[in-house]
């Protein structure tokens, strides 16, 4: 189920929160894993016994694990579970990948190719199957208590806000939160703020990003004009970014609701002035996942330049292939490894040391033309793709493309998503936050009917929302597919 | 430290959970009032649960939840005007392009035949070449008049009205392939495109509507009067009708077919002409169809056959095979052939030999509009 539909928003959010507050505090977390199995079988009744399969060989693991942590004993069932876990994530989501490409190198040589697996991915696999692993490494580097009750870890694993596209919340963040939370009129009112906020970014600046993002990669190579493509592009960076932190937002919202505090996910990243630094406000969540269980375990930057490049370029390996089991997620995760390791290696004079705005010229640019690779089919049709970005495009751009961007909606909304994702529109409100909290000791009224004008008008935004959903059918989430 | 009451956190509580339990309340309750459906579609049933197959059933129940949402009617139409009237834009592009002066265009099939970005392969030409070669000579054989026509759309006519970045993108058009392998076979051609442009810049009205991609009575009649005309050079009896024949009274209505399709059907007005014969010109009379329908097609659209009251034998015979847009054209031809039979046949133009064999009619038309030549080419019989 998506938080974008009108079935969750207008029948499973509404049942779900009032139940939960109906029935008795210790009751709360069966509900909710219970809620959890419904909203995940939505997307696909078979794919929840792959889910719970998960839940249950990861407790077992657990507790063996938990018997004595540290021990010899402990890390054979933590190899054990890790490698369980990766051999879950290798069937379902790379066995395809993994057959096409043995067919090619057979077909090469003659030989007879094997048959098509016909997996199909099952949804939110990649985000489920990390916050597994967190479990298990958690509890064996003693970071968390082991989870005797195999319905709380349920919980852990498929707790519905998180479940099918994040934030990875690692273990030790929120085992505490499991066991014991409260929530309050500020904290509640808090989560429906956060979560309006995320729908608004994913159905109205996400979704109208996209389209012109679609009609752009879609177009065939001698139809797409180098304005059409530069557009195209600059509209899918917005799009992710809109799409993927809305969700997140909605994610966190959601989260506080319930009483849950997740970590944040995205901070501004398109403002970033290196390559290091966007993978510091990019997905933060997945980064600190591979910082703290992959690039740290491998060594990190401790055993000497040489070293740590390796591991840079197998940590953006796995980040790509964790994205998609495709050759161009690969190439998109090297592209950010090779700058990273430029970055590294300039000792921090590049680009440190160049005039501000071309730090971040330089950082968009790199991002921006990783992005095509990220959403290009093939690397074929991203080198195509290129190609028309940098002047062997179209001469004539067909009529959807004026029909959809000559008008007074995607002007807006491209305007606001520009200042939105560049952080000047959390400048200016920010000032007037400030300028509200200094007010609201001494003039509460007054601040108080401010911000009852924002929640009418944040109520106002969720109809907005649901106008647009209802009346559109484009509304894919990009990263339900992870 | 005593915390306050924030009022602004309980009212956006109590909002939030009102708005997200409102389509619910609605369903059960209908506090507001409904609004009729304006798509024309049929709307996903609830699905059947069926514990032995439960994969399909979120996938089918979203369908039918959205289809039967509480407010759905009530989001459509707010969507649109919102487009329309804050956005100034179409509501939905893909169907509809709105030109200057608030001018709807048809965008399927119509746009890229305008802009003639598909053309006839060889292979297509060759099927239309063979198909047509047969219906000539079957026509020779019965001694029958024949012709083909084509209507224009209604961006070949008013290209004035489209926005700048609708060009044309080639020298020539689906529509010049075909007629020049029509004429080639010696088939007598009606390009009707030629005469409403040649009568738009004489007329002082329009001639089609602007909310709608057919033409109004005043094209319809105009291209009348050129067929009746052409018809007439070989046979001399047809009478063909002049305008001071009518009294030709405007009449406002609302929206047409593209209004529709953009929900503005009652916001946008057109202009309808009603044509009423003099007293000197005879009235005709209705027959009822003895023929088979397509399927899934209503009779009324089918089949319209129409005699003179006095049933007057020095007048001829004419049967027209058409699409939407021959249903504008009846009143002038009923009035001018002792018989005039009109057969929409879903869009097959077929040759309808059991009909021809049963009407026995003196001229036979085949009247297709310029952006459904395709499915002519590709819904003939090939013999």
């Amino acid at each position: 189920m998506l938080f974008s539909s009108p079935v969750f928003l207008f029948v499973f959010l509404p049942v779900v929160l009032c139940l939960y507050f109906l029935i008795g505090k210790k009751l709360r977390n069966y509900f909710l894993f219970l809620s959890s199995l419904v909203f995940f079988a939505w997307g696909g009744v078979s794919y929840s016994i792959l889910l719970i399969l998960s839940i249950f060989f990861n407790y077992l693991i657990g507790r063996g694990i938990g018997k004595n942590p540290g021990s010899r004993a402990s890390s054979k069932y933590l190899g054990f579970g890790v490698f369980l876990n990766l051999i879950f994530l290798g069937i379902f989501k790379y066995a395809n990948f993994v057959v096409e490409n043995l067919n090619g190198i057979l077909e090469v040589l003659s030989y007879k190719p094997f048959g098509d697996p016909g997996i199909i991915l099952p949804v939110g696999i990649s985000f489920y199957t990390f916050q597994a692993m967190s479990y298990l490494i958690d509890v064996y580097r003693k970071e968390a208590e082991v989870q005797k009750n195999p319905l709380n870890l349920g919980l852990y694993i498929a707790l519905f806000p998180q479940l099918i596209a994040g934030p990875i919340v690692r273990y030790h963040d929120i085992a505490r939160q499991i066991q014991r939370r409260t929530v309050d009129s500020a904290g509640f009112a808090y989560g429906i703020r956060r979560f309006v906020i995320g729908l608004a970014k994913k159905v109205l600046l996400g979704n109208t990003m996209g389209s012109i993002a679609d009609l752009a990669f879609n177009s065939p190579a001698d139809q797409l004009s180098t304005p059409l493509a530069w557009l195209g592009l600059v509209s899918y960076a917005l799009h992710i970014y809109f799409d993927f932190s809305g969700y997140s937002d909605m994610a966190i919202g959601l989260g506080r609701m319930f009483g849950f505090t997740f970590l944040e996910n995205f901070n501004y990243p398109y403002i970033s002035r290196s390559v290091k630094e966007f993978w510091r406000r990019w997905h933060i969540s997945l980064s600190t996942w591979f910082r703290d269980y992959l690039y740290v375990p491998l060594g990190g930057n401790r055993k000497g330049s040489g070293r740590t490049y390796l591991n840079l370029i197998i940590v953006f390996f796995i980040t790509g292939l964790w994205h998609g089991a495709a050759w161009n997620f690969v190439l998109w995760g090297f592209l950010h490894g090779f700058f990273l390791i430029a970055e590294r290696a300039g000792d921090g004079r590049f680009p440190g040391k160049l005039w501000r705005p071309l730090q971040h010229i330089y950082t968009t640019f790199v991002v921006l033309m990783a992005w095509v690779l990220f959403r290009a089919d093939s690397p074929g049709s991203a080198w195509n793709y290129y190609g028309a970005l940098f002047g062997n495009g179209a001469l004539q751009n067909n009529f959807a493309v004026y029909s959809k961007v000559l008008n007074f909606e995607f002007l807006l909304f491209f305007i606001i998503g520009l200042l939105s994702a560049t952080g000047i529109i959390l400048k200016v409100t920010g000032l007037l936050e400030a300028k509200i909290s200094v007010m609201k000791e001494r003039y509460f009224a007054v601040t108080e009917i401010y911000r009852a004008f924002q929640a009418i008008f944040l109520v106002g935004i969720f109809i907005l929302c649901s106008v647009y959903l209802i009346t559109n059918t484009y509304n894919p989430f990009i990263y339900y597919r992870f | 430290m005593k915390r306050r009451f924030v009022f602004s956190d309980y009212l956006l509580t109590i909002l939030f959970i009102l708005v997200i339990s409102s389509a619910e309340i609605q369903q059960w309750f209908k506090i507001l009032p409904e609004m009729p459906n304006q798509e024309n579609r049929a709307l996903n049933p609830m699905p059947g649960f069926n514990p032995a197959r439960l994969d399909p059933f979120p996938r089918l129940f979203e369908a039918y939840y959205n289809d039967h949402f509480a407010f759905r009617n009530q989001f459509m139409k707010l969507y649109a005007d919102m487009n329309f009237k804050v956005y100034n834009k179409c509501p939905y592009p893909d169907q509809v392009l709105i030109g200057h002066n608030q001018n709807l265009f048809m965008v399927p099939k119509e746009l890229d035949t305008y802009q003639r970005t598909t053309l006839f392969t060889n292979n297509e030409l060759d099927r239309i070449r063979s198909e047509f070669s047969y219906r000539k000579k079957y026509f020779e054989n019965k001694g029958i008049d024949y012709y083909v026509a084509v209507c224009p759309i209604k961006y070949s006519i008013y290209p004035e009205y489209l926005p700048w970045y609708v060009q044309v993108r080639d020298t020539i058009s689906r529509t010049d392939q075909f007629l020049d392998v029509i004429s080639g076979l010696g088939i007598e051609v009606i390009d009707l495109r030629k005469v409403l442009l040649a009568a738009k810049d004489s007329a002082s009205r329009e001639l089609f509507m602007a909310t709608d991609n057919h033409w109004n009575e005043i094209g319809a009649f105009v291209a009348y009067q050129n067929i009746a005309a052409r018809i007439a050079r070989k046979i001399p009896g047809v009478r063909v009708l002049q305008a001071n024949d009518y009294t030709i009274r405007p009449k406002r209505r609302n929206g047409g077919n593209l209004a529709h399709i953009i929900n503005m059907h009652e916001e946008m007005q057109d202009v309808q002409y009603t044509f009423t014969l003099r007293k000197s010109v005879k009235i005709s009379s209705i027959t009822p169809c003895p023929y088979k329908v397509p399927d899934n097609f209503e009779e009324i659209n089918f089949f319209k056959g129409y005699y003179m009251q006095d049933n007057n034998q020095n007048l001829p015979r004419i049967m027209i095979v058409h699409d939407s847009f021959g249903k504008f054209i009846h009143a002038y031809f009923r009035d001018s052939f002792s018989r005039s039979v009109f057969i929409w046949d879903k869009w097959q133009y077929k040759l309808n030999e059991p009909i021809v064999d049963a009407e026995k009619p003196d001229v036979y038309i085949s009247m297709t509009l310029e952006s459904l030549l395709p499915g002519l080419a590709n819904n003939c019989e090939f013999h």
